[in-house]
This record gives C-alpha cells, sequence and structure tokens, in this order.
C-alpha cells in the first residue's frame, strides 16, 4: 500500500493541487465582492519584496527613458517657446493699436467737446515737423493758404493755445508756438481776473508778467487768453501757474506757468480760420475782417 | 529538493523583471517566462516537489498579477500535467520537440486563463488582438523554451548531488521515465 501510493504520489498531489488551487481561485472570487482586504502574510510578503526589486530594475530603464523624454521635451519646448514668442509679438501689437485707438477716442471726445463749446471755425492740421532752428520754437503743419490757413491765425488744441500762424505757403504753415522768446500774450488770471502778459522764454515754460496792485495771483491759477491782444480770441487756456515770486519793489511781478499744451507730444491741432480786426487792419483787408469771438469755456 | 527551490526563485526573479521590462516593453514581446519555467520543470526536472514549485510560482503569479488566487496556479499545475504526460509519452528531448509543446501550452494557457477570467466574471472577447496576443506568446514560448529548458537542466545538474536518488518506475511501454 505505501509502496503503492508512492508511486502515484505525483498524480495525487496534481489532483490535490489542482482541487486546491479551485477552491482558492472560488475563494477568492467569492470575497471579492464583500471589498477591498487585506492580503495574506505571504502573499503581502512577496509584493513587499517585489515592488522594490521591480523599482530597482526599472531604475536604469527608467533613467534612459527619462532622458529621452526630457530630450524631446526640450525639443517641443523649443518649438512651444518660440510659437508663443511669435504669438505674444501679435499680441503686443496688437494691444498697442487698441491703446492707440482708446487714446484718439480719448482725444478726439476732448476735441468734440472744444469744438462745441466754441464759435469759431476750425480746422485740423497735422504737424508736420518742428524746431527747425534751436533758437526758435515753431513747427511746421500741413495746411496753408489753399486750406484758408494765414498768418496771424491762432493754432490750439483740445488743451489750450499752441502759438501763432506766422507765415503760409499754399500748402504748409508755420506755427509760432507760445515758448517762443519772441511769443506775447495778452492773458488773465482765471480766478482774480488779474491781467498781464505770457511770454515764451525759449524753454519748457511761460512767464506771466503782472503789474502788482491788486493783483493776486497764487500757484495752481489758470491763465487765459484776455481776448484783448488783438491776436487770440478770449477764454483759451494758456497754462497753470507753478510759481510766484513776490518782489515788492519792482513795478512788474512775475510768475511761472506750465504750458496747457503738451508741446513735446503734439502731434495734430486746430487752426482757428479767424484773424482778429488789428491784424486785419494791418494787413490792409479791413473789410473782411470780423469781430473777435469769444470761447465759451471756463475761461469765459 | 533544492533544484526546485532555486527554480522557483529564478521563476520569482522572472516574473518581477518581467514585470520591470512590462514598462518599456509591449505586450506582445514579453514572453511568459514563469510558464515557460514550469514547462521546463516538467520536462527536465519533473518529480512532486517540481509540481509544487510550479504551484507556488502560479500563486506568486496571481499575487503579483492581482489575478484571483489560485488562476495561475491552477492553470501551471494543468501545464505541468500536461507537459509530463506530454513528455512520458512522446520523449520530449529535442529542442524542436520543446518549443512545439511549449507553444502548444502557451495557447491552451492562455486561452484557459481567459475562459476562467470569463467564468469568474470578466470579459473574454476573442478578437484579432486576443488572436495576435495569444499567437506572439506562443511564438516567443517557441522561442525561448529550449533556454529554459536548458537553464533547468544546468541547475538541475549542479544540484543533483544533493538531490535524494530517484526511483526508476517501470513503464507498460518498455521505457523507463524519470
Amino acid at each position: 500500500m505505501r509502496d503503492l501510493l508512492y508511486r502515484i504520489r505525483v498524480p495525487l498531489l496534481f489532483v490535490a493541487l489542482v482541487a486546491l488551487t479551485t477552491a482558492t481561485m472560488l475563494a477568492d472570487r467569492r470575497s471579492l465582492p464583500a471589498g477591498a482586504r487585506d492580503l495574506p502574510l505571504v502573499s503581502g510578503a512577496l509584493l513587499e519584496v517585489a515592488v522594490p526589486v521591480q523599482a530597482a530594475l526599472s531604475a536604469p530603464f527608467d533613467f534612459v527613458r527619462g532622458v529621452f523624454r526630457h530630450y524631446v521635451a526640450l525639443t517641443d519646448l523649443r518649438t512651444e517657446n518660440q510659437q508663443l514668442r511669435s504669438r505674444l509679438a501679435e499680441l503686443e501689437e496688437e494691444n498697442l493699436q487698441y491703446r492707440e485707438a482708446l487714446i484718439q477716442s480719448e482725444r478726439l471726445e476732448r476735441i468734440d467737446k472744444m469744438r462745441g463749446e466754441s464759435d469759431l471755425p476750425m480746422l485740423p492740421a497735422e504737424v508736420a515737423s518742428r524746431e527747425l532752428s534751436p533758437w526758435y520754437r515753431s513747427l511746421l503743419i500741413d495746411r496753408g493758404r489753399k486750406n484758408d490757413v494765414h498768418a496771424g491765425m491762432p493754432a490750439l488744441t483740445e488743451d489750450g493755445v499752441v502759438g501763432l500762424v506766422t507765415a503760409a505757403s499754399p500748402h504748409a504753415a508755420r506755427v509760432m508756438l507760445l515758448l517762443d522768446r519772441q511769443s506775447a500774450v495778452d492773458a488773465l488770471v482765471q480766478r482774480s481776473r488779474t491781467r498781464g502778459i505770457v511770454r515764451g522764454l525759449g524753454t519748457d515754460e511761460l512767464e506771466f508778467e503782472y503789474t502788482p496792485g491788486g493783483a493776486d495771483v497764487q500757484v495752481g491759477d489758470t491763465v487765459m487768453t484776455s481776448g484783448l491782444g488783438g491776436v487770440y480770441p478770449k477764454g483759451l487756456r494758456i497754462g497753470e501757474v507753478v510759481s510766484a515770486t513776490t518782489e515788492g519793489s519792482r513795478l512788474v511781478q512775475r510768475a511761472k506757468l506750465r504750458p496747457a499744451v503738451d508741446f513735446a507730444r503734439l502731434e495734430q491741432l486746430f487752426v482757428v480760420l479767424w484773424r482778429s480786426p488789428t491784424l486785419e487792419l494791418l494787413s490792409g483787408d479791413l473789410d473782411s475782417a470780423a469781430p473777435a469771438p469769444s470761447v465759451s469755456g471756463p475761461g469765459s | 529538493m533544492i533544484a526546485a527551490l532555486v527554480l522557483f526563485v529564478l521563476g520569482l526573479i522572472a516574473m518581477v523583471a518581467e514585470g520591470a521590462a512590462a514598462s518599456f516593453l509591449p505586450a506582445l514581446l514579453c514572453p511568459d517566462l514563469a510558464l515557460l519555467l514550469v514547462i521546463a520543470m516538467a520536462l527536465n526536472l519533473g518529480g512532486a516537489r517540481a509540481l509544487l514549485a510550479s504551484a507556488a510560482l502560479g500563486y506568486a503569479a496571481d499575487v503579483l498579477s492581482g489575478a484571483p488566487l489560485g488562476q495561475h496556479a491552477l492553470l501551471h499545475v494543468l501545464a505541468f500535467g500536461a507537459a509530463s504526460i506530454a513528455n512520458h509519452a512522446l520523449e520530449l528531448r529535442t529542442p524542436l520537440a520543446q518549443a512545439a509543446l511549449a507553444g502548444v501550452l502557451t495557447l491552451f494557457n492562455g486561452t484557459l486563463l481567459s475562459v476562467i477570467g470569463a467564468m469568474l466574471g470578466g470579459s473574454f472577447v476573442v478578437d484579432l488582438r486576443f488572436l495576435l496576443q495569444l499567437a506572439s506568446q506562443a511564438a516567443l514560448s517557441c522561442v525561448f523554451a529550449p533556454l529554459v529548458c536548458a537553464l533547468v537542466d544546468a541547475v538541475a545538474a549542479r544540484t543533483s548531488e544533493e538531490e535524494p536518488p530517484r526511483r526508476s518506475v517501470p513503464l507498460p511501454t518498455g521505457r523507463r521515465a524519470i
């Protein structure tokens, strides 16, 4: 009997193992619906060993694969970087155009407001060039006699007075800026109605000369054209007082003004198609002279 | 005893290494080394210990692969039995015969694995992808089977002095099997 069992031990073991594995498989399958469970000790130990061993075996291959992926990623990154730079340039250009349009829109709004406040006929003109000589503060505009632009006509922007047209050709004209040393405008302080003369200094500032008797000029005051000089209509903004000196012994007091117009960024202006009767008289064309109108602005 | 233990450890290492290689090799190129080891043990080692080692390898495969515990073990036991019977009947000693047997058993193993999986609630779909994988596994087994058999032979030879003497079993055919 014992010899027989020994002879058939392998078939017996085979049958037993088939039964055992089938039983464990079915038991394992039945326990699955019960949810997750901890592994038995031996199985758990096998996994505990397998994981670090697999990680160690995978490490060299993962390293090579990682290097390759990084290389590919860097190549892609370079292409993507170029695309993004290109896109960024496009967006910057687009943004610039939007901002420019916004500035133009705001400016047009101010111009519209200015023209609504004034009865004066105005002609827009582009600044063609400026400061042709270092001793004079003037600029050239792209409108001339063909456009009814003549010497003696004021030039201004929505911010205030620019200067005076001093010469005109058929298609261009020269404008002397308020900043020029030859420029002098009869003006008054908006708040106190103190009268005086605004002169150009050849720099970026203006000077307001006035007589001290009863004068009241303070920093921050707005100075406007008085309309009495015979050149500029009344009520155009000239600038703002930035410093006022009090020198009692002198007959004339002086204050420094910051021009209302930013001459450095001047691109477009308006020529007032009007000359004062004084200038018309001087030019011998009294019949065509019109009375000096006023601007219904804050200074009027 | 030692040979079976060594082969069991080798089988474990092979499975773990295969798991690591699976992360960068497609499944179609990964042979079932544990099954090949079981077949080789049946052909070149035989005996109860080899059978136990095969079942243990199957359980290890179940744990590592996440299959129901006993599925691979059952199939390994069946493969061991089939290979032993074939070896007894046909005296499979040449590499070509071992390769052919390994290929056939791999086909059966794959099919049974899927069938049992389907019986246990999985999805068993015989489509082109499944057939392709089965064919590639069988082909790989054909290629690797002689190598694994040689390995098992070498292990058996190195540990033979420690093995207990085997008893000859007379067969009705008149041939002697080990």
